[in-house]
């Protein structure tokens, strides 16, 4: 009478993370992959092919235009030597006051306009200047309103994350299907319950989607606000580069990459945990209407 | 006193396309009753508007004319005396499936001891005994199908109304689950309204057999079926069962020719 289930291996364990790698299976034991199969191999050759390509590069183009991986090391004790690693640390602490921002407004503001056709209609073409417009070009317009103090480098960082931090949940709610939500009004479910218990686990895996999206905009506002107004990471960049200490350039712009990646995994794990059962939602990816 | 009547329902739907307004007439003065702890089915050709009836019937939406009564009152609006199985499960994906068959005790709130007793009983009876923990996105079709109807039993309903639940599911899989459903429908024998295209499985599960003309829809005729329950598969092969399946399809083919 039962029928045939979904294949074994699923239900042995049910919460496989969407994220393992391929050659990873762990009930495989004793049977060995061939050597080119295995990810941590695949990963050294493709980054230890890209090192080779740097080294070579740079050793043609010279010091003054391309620093060289010695060069780059030595310029990651010098940066620390010299508070780098402080200063991009601030940088990122101030940025996340503007991104704050964004998410608290943003991803309620991205809600209501997936919810209401009338609000969409009113509001979508607002966020799609956000969208259309080089906030880079436009900075001069924004040192105008709010200065060159901290005010401005939260606003910066806010317009930058914004439009990703609502469009991406408003296309969330657009993407629950239509059914479901028919299926809870039929079993008598209030507004309230329908937003608590359908909208909103619906749309979490769009709103971190749409975070991560903000997040990786919001790390490039605050460096550009910075480069403008001469203060902290951007200030120091700007430095390096003017003196060709190229070395210690790339060894600054490696570390501001590897605490943004490290926040952008970060929001990618809390995702994952509180809705393991929607991937990644990279689908969720919409730019404009 | 039947439990369900539906008098003279009419539908039209108004559609505005810059100057012009059109109107579809999609039921055309539908009548017919359901007496407690019957079991009816209604079939018709595709956009005959047996949905749209079903739909009124849940309260989802009004009829143009006309009234549709439960146990004598009008029906305005979802309520916990009907419970529908749609066709696609409409599962919530980040709940259990025991979470998810707790989902319209939850709506109309029932008590969580009640609440998990009820859950746990109806999974039991739909077969899913054991797979509480598990996602829909881990179920098969007809597995997801069976949480469908063990949400809908769980509210125990005054009436349950099935809209083509196993349209979307392959034929061997629509046999199975047609046979579980009229084995589960024994258990309390809930009075049951299903809405279906497959002459065979109206008359292997129903009562009573309604044919819909195409649109707009109106009800042509009606059949008691003669079989006594339970029904075992052996009842397909009886030829009273052929001879009314080539009769129902004649029916519903000769159906009031529309404009569709």
């Amino acid at each position: 009478m039962a029928e045939p289930v979904a294949t074994l291996p699923e239900l042995a364990a049910p919460r496989r993370r969407p994220g393992a790698a391929p050659g990873a299976s762990p009930g495989r034991a004793g049977r060995r992959r061939p050597l080119r199969r295995r990810v941590w191999f695949q990963r050294l050759v493709t980054w230890g092919g890209l090192l080779v390509a740097w080294q070579v590069f740079a050793s043609v183009v010279g010091p003054y235009y391309f620093p060289d991986l010695g060069s780059i090391a030595v310029g990651f004790v010098e940066v620390v030597h010299a508070g780098g690693v402080q200063l991009v640390l601030d940088s990122f602490r101030q940025m996340l006051l503007g991104f704050g921002l964004a998410v608290a407004i943003g991803v309620p503001l991205g809600l209501l306009i997936g919810s209401s056709w009338v609000l969409d209609f009113l509001l979508r073409p607002y966020v799609n200047v956000l969208f259309v417009t080089s906030l880079s070009a436009v900075i001069p317009l924004i040192i105008l309103f709010f200065g060159t103090g901290f005010q401005f480098r939260v606003a910066v960082v806010f317009l930058f994350a914004v439009f990703y931090v609502i469009i991406t949940p408003a296309n969330g709610v657009r993407a629950i299907e239509s059914g479901i939500v028919d299926m809870g009004r039929s079993f008598g479910a209030g507004p309230w319950k329908r937003f608590v218990a359908i909208t909103m686990p619906g749309t979490m895996p769009f709103i971190v989607s749409g975070m991560r999206l903000g997040l990786g905009q919001a790390v490039q506002g605050m460096i550009i606000a910075e480069l403008w107004v001469t203060v902290g990471s951007g200030q120091r960049l700007e430095n390096l580069s003017q003196n060709r200490e190229l070395g210690q350039f790339f060894a600054m712009a490696a570390i501001i990459v590897l605490v943004g990646t490290v926040l952008g995994q970060l929001v990618l794990w809390v995702q994952r945990r509180i809705s393991p059962w929607a991937g990644d939602a990279a689908a969720a990816i919409e730019g404009g209407s | 006193m039947s439990m369900l009547t539906i008098e003279d329902v009419t539908k039209t739907y108004t559609t505005r396309r810059g100057r012009s307004t059109s109107r579809t007439l999609a039921l055309d003065g539908v009548s017919l009753s359901v007496a407690q702890g019957e079991f009816v089915a209604i079939i018709g050709a595709s956009g005959c508007g047996k949905s749209t009836l079903l739909r009124m019937i849940d309260g989802l939406t009004r009829p143009s004319s006309g009234k549709v009564l439960l146990h004598g009152k009008e029906v305005t609006a979802p309520g916990r005396d009907r419970g529908v199985v749609f066709q696609h499960a409409h599962l919530l994906p980040w709940r259990t499936v025991y979470d998810n068959v707790a989902f319209g005790l939850e709506c109309q709130g029932v008590p969580k001891a009640e609440r998990d007793e009820r859950s746990r009983r109806y999974l039991d009876l739909v077969g899913l005994r054991g797979f509480e923990k598990h996602f829909p996105g881990q179920l098969s079709g007809g597995m997801q199908q069976r949480v469908g109807l063990a949400r809908a039993f769980a509210i125990e309903p005054e009436i349950l109304l099935l809209d083509e639940p196993f349209g979307a599911l392959d034929a061997q899989t629509r046999l199975t689950m047609q046979t579980e459903l009229a084995r589960i429908w024994l258990v309390e024998k809930r009075t049951a309204l299903l809405i279906t295209h497959d002459i065979e499985e109206a008359l292997f599960l129903a009562d009573r057999v309604f044919v819909m003309s195409r649109r707009p829809g109106r009800i042509v005729e009606v059949i008691e079926v003669p079989f006594s329950r339970p029904r075992g598969d052996d009842v397909r092969a009886d030829a009273e069962f052929a001879r009314l399946k080539l009769h129902l399809w004649e029916s519903l083919r000769d159906g009031a020719v529309s404009d569709g």
